[in-house]
């Protein structure tokens, strides 16, 4: 048998040696560290040292020892102050190059002289054997692989060699890879470790490794409360001395490497009665439900088969977070709880019913309200339990998604008058489902803008109260957001309204209504060609909601943010970064998406994935219609006009003139403005006879500031029909070799021509493509077909 | 709250406001505010408290219907003075 050399540790040797560095190699049992020195230094007559219960088992003298290289094994077990003493000696020793393996990290007692004297650090990375050492080993053991096996074996082992040599030993007589050669594997490789490893492991650190093994990540504190050892941080730094078994992560954290949990498991469920696993499963659960870690208490729980505080665990939490109840967050559980489970309760009958309503499963949602208007009726139910179930039933008939706000206002007026009268305490719900606004938020309000002055005169005072930490500054806000929307308000009286509200909002409010009136704010700023003013109030509020802490609003407040970009001319690939970050809708839609799926239709029709685009609005039709979404359907029957337009198809003008009539309405000016370039075209393509049933002064207004806002932004989602790029034969050869990758200087030596040239037609290239640089011009060549990948020319 | 001036009201056996070619009918339970309004009351705090009055109901509930009301015939309303929820 012949020793497969790794090329990362003799190049590390071979430094060493150069430079008469000390090495010290840390890598786990079983990584090759004493066959690479035993071949490296084979010609070399190396003195081999060896520890045991805390000492060296020879100390000789350096007289009597003419070689120049002195290997040390199992430093990890070294304690004894002797013997310590005795290896700086060696480390200091002229002459003498001293090679230290240890199954654990370097050493406390060399820290000094780790950076003293340059020690030379071989890791377990650089012992791992890649494709072309897994092919050698095979071959030399004269064991077939298969050439389509090499990568998977390679990937799977990770180049550890005792792992390669169980695959060795179960591939042999040609026996291909595959999933059950891995699996036994890797019970070998359990029962090898268990058989000579554990042996000799401090028992405190087997009971702390069995405990922690199921779980990804630990704290001290949380693997003090599973072990019920107070001095887990002793047990740490034993594992960190004498083996290599944990990982040290971020904020405190440690996990048990991933070769090794798999044998903690294993050996768990050999030593372990099914009711300590369950003990341990419910002790972590337990755990993160005193830190609030939501999502993992409910998964041990579940492991736990702990279905009574699954539900607890879920009531406690739509009654902590009463606004949205992480209901989708914990749909699994919902949908897992027994119906006669979720009958006893209030809380979760009310859950149920608003999880299938952002879920887009109106009749189930009327099927759970049903049963807690039942439950409600039911006079054999606890007097306390009706009434919380009363207050749940008010919350959902102003909340619930697919009702809509019709016979909202009888509604509120019986809920007021029930709160007035101490029947219920209504929980708080979201008034602007976390987007930035209020008329378009959890419920669309947009009839309301038709007489918003009157109504709030009337309402303003009791939609206050009954909004509780919504209602401070939400008249103010939303009358800016009607005003800002119909282009009624001039625009220093709504960014006077929109701070006024933002500043009641900040003082015992809410920082959701601050994000509404900063989002009205940046689009005034917007249509007045304010972009720095937009910029400024974005970054001031994204900087709030970090520092407040206010996680759930960064979806949305990111979404906002890439649509701001969109007027900023942002030349980077951020738009499909942020394509590729929004859920697949077909995969998983929730009504809480909304907001990010119509900023990633804009994404889509910016990078020109038109067909896509379409696809996704034509999804989000079905739900804007039937939830009453009436705001969001006229933009995004504007965003459909504007794909439909770029693909060439006719019915772009049925889509438009639909949404022009809809906002006609309501005097909807904006939401068509800030469209700007991307719908200014379609608006010069409307002929007087398609204008006949649309008011003329509204669309003169429309059409007008339209223009305004395509001046300020020309870059908006713009649209260059290809056939108006028209390249002269130089200018295209020019931008299939900057598309190819090839330098300036190729590309004058091919097309002979100088510098100067070559910088002339960059620019006209640029221009025509309606681009500022290289990578720009790249990106849109491909986009618009002019060139294939590879910098090919069409045509 | 006033109506618009170009609508006009029919009434007879039902009850009708009219918009140029537009017209909606005035519910049974909207008669008492088409009332207060014909009587010459335009001021929206007595509106709410002559409606509480002839209702026997709080302000908070005829406030409700009021706002209702505008719902549901604000095309036909005049514009409300912004002063009246600013002040100034």
């Amino acid at each position: 048998m012949s020793y497969i050399k790794v090329p990362a540790v003799f190049e590390k040797l071979k430094k060493a040696e150069e430079f008469f560095s000390p090495v010290i190699m840390t890598a786990a049992s079983g990584w090759g560290k004493t066959a690479a020195v035993e071949y490296y230094y084979r010609r070399k007559n190396p003195l081999v040292l060896r520890c045991a219960g805390g000492n060296l088992t020879d100390r000789p003298s350096l007289d009597s020892f003419r070689g120049s290289i002195v290997i040390i094994e199992d430093m990890q077990w070294l304690s004894e102050d002797a013997s310590i003493r005795y290896v700086r000696e060696l480390l200091h020793e002229n002459g003498l190059q001293v090679v230290m393996l240890t199954r654990g990290a370097v050493p406390k007692f060399l820290a000094a002289e780790y950076m003293d004297l340059g020690f030379v650090r071989i890791r377990e990375a650089d012992f791992a054997l890649g494709e072309k050492e897994v092919v050698a080993l095979f071959r030399d053991r004269e064991v077939e692989l298969h050439p389509d096996d090499v990568e998977p074996v390679t990937r799977v082992s990770r180049g550890y060699i005792r792992a390669l040599h169980a695959f060795m030993s179960r591939m042999e007589g040609g026996i291909r890879y595959s999933e059950d050669i891995r699996a036994a594997v890797r019970q070998d490789l359990f029962r090898m470790w268990d058989g000579y490893l554990s042996e000799n492991w401090m028992e405190d650190f087997v009971r702390f490794a069995l405990c922690v093994c199921r779980y990804d990540e630990f704290t001290i504190e949380m693997a003090e409360y599973l072990t019920g050892n107070n001095n887990i941080s002793k047990v740490i730094e034993y594992c960190q001395d004498v083996m290599n078994q944990l990982e040290v992560k971020n904020g405190g954290l440690y996990s048990i490497r991933w070769e090794m949990r798999g044998y903690y498991v294993w050996k768990q469920e050999l030593m372990w009665s099914k009711e300590e696993i369950t003990e341990n499963y419910l002790k972590a659960a337990d755990y993160y439900e005193r830190k609030d870690d939501v999502a993992n208490a409910l998964l041990y729980y579940r492991k736990a088969g702990a279905m009574r505080r699954i539900k607890e665990l879920l009531v406690k939490n739509a009654r902590k977070h009463p606004g949205t109840g992480h209901f989708i967050e914990t749909r699994e559980y919902y949908f897992e709880m027994p119906r006669e489970e979720m009958l006893l309760s209030p809380v979760l009958m009310c859950g149920m019913s608003m999880l299938c309503s952002l879920l887009i499963m109106p009749e189930r949602s009327e099927e759970w309200y049903h049963e807690l208007d039942r439950f409600q009726k039911d006079p054999s139910n606890r007097r306390e339990r009706r009434r919380e179930a009363k207050a749940l039933l008010a919350y959902l008939d102003i909340a619930l998604p697919h009702r809509g706000i019709k016979g909202i206002l009888l509604i509120m007026k019986n809920v007021f008058a029930m709160i007035q009268a101490g029947d219920i305490i209504l929980p708080e719900f979201c008034a602007t489902g976390n987007t930035p606004s209020i008329m378009n938020g959890g419920l669309d309000f947009s009839e309301w803008s038709k007489s918003d002055t009157q109504i709030a005169r009337f309402m303003g005072k009791s939609l206050s109260l009954l909004l509780a930490g919504f209602g401070k500054g939400l008249v103010t806000i939303a009358l800016a957001e009607s005003g800002f929307e119909k282009g009624t308000m001039p625009a220093y009286e709504v960014l006077t309204r929109c701070a006024d509200g933002y500043d009641a909002a900040s003082h015992g409010g809410k920082i959701e209504m601050c994000l509404v009136s900063a989002g009205i704010q940046i689009r005034q700023h917007l249509v007045e060609g304010q972009y720095p003013s937009a910029k400024r109030v974005y970054d001031s509020i994204a900087e709030k909601i970090e520092k407040e802490g206010a996680d759930r609003l960064l979806p949305n407040l990111k979404a906002f943010g890439i649509w701001l970009s969109l007027y900023g001319n942002a030349g980077d690939d951020r738009f499909r970064k942020y394509i590729d970050s929004v859920p697949d809708a077909r995969v998983f839609f929730c009504v809480l998406d909304r907001y990010r799926q119509m900023m990633k239709i804009r994404c889509l029709i910016h990078d020109e994935r038109l067909e896509e685009a379409l696809d996704l609005a034509s999804f989000l039709t079905g739900y804007l219609e039937s939830y009453e979404r009436h705001f969001m359907w006229m933009e995004h029957e504007i965003l459909k006009a504007i794909i439909l337009y770029r693909l060439g198809d006719a019915h772009w003008k049925k889509h438009l003139l639909d949404a022009l009539n809809k906002a006609s309405e309501y005097h909807f000016v904006r939401l068509i403005s800030l469209e700007g370039a991307a719908v200014l075209p379609l608006l010069k393509g409307l002929e007087k006879a398609d204008l006949a049933d649309i008011d003329g002064a509204f669309f003169k207004q429309v059409y007008e500031e339209t223009l305004a806002v395509a001046t300020n932004y020309p870059e908006y989602m713009k649209y260059i029909p290809k056939e108006t790029v028209t390249l002269t034969s130089r200018e295209a050869e020019v931008l299939a070799m900057l598309c190819a990758g090839q330098s300036t200087e190729e590309i004058c030596d091919a097309l002979k021509i100088s510098y100067d040239g070559l910088k002339k037609h960059n620019r006209n290239i640029y221009k025509k493509l309606g681009v500022k640089n290289r990578a720009d011009a790249e990106r849109k060549a491909l986009q618009l077909g002019l060139v294939h990948r590879g910098g090919h020319r069409e045509g | 709250m006033r109506w618009r001036i170009e609508t006009e009201i029919i009434r007879g056996d039902e009850a009708w406001v009219c918009m140029g070619a537009k017209k909606k009918k005035i519910e049974e339970a909207d008669k008492i505010i088409l009332d207060l309004m014909e009587s010459g009351i335009t001021d929206d705090d007595e509106l709410i408290g002559k409606l509480s009055e002839r209702l026997g109901v709080d302000e908070v509930d005829s406030a409700f219907r009021l706002a209702q009301f505008v719902v549901d015939y604000g095309e036909y309303l005049a514009e409300g003075a912004k002063s009246a929820v600013f002040g100034g």
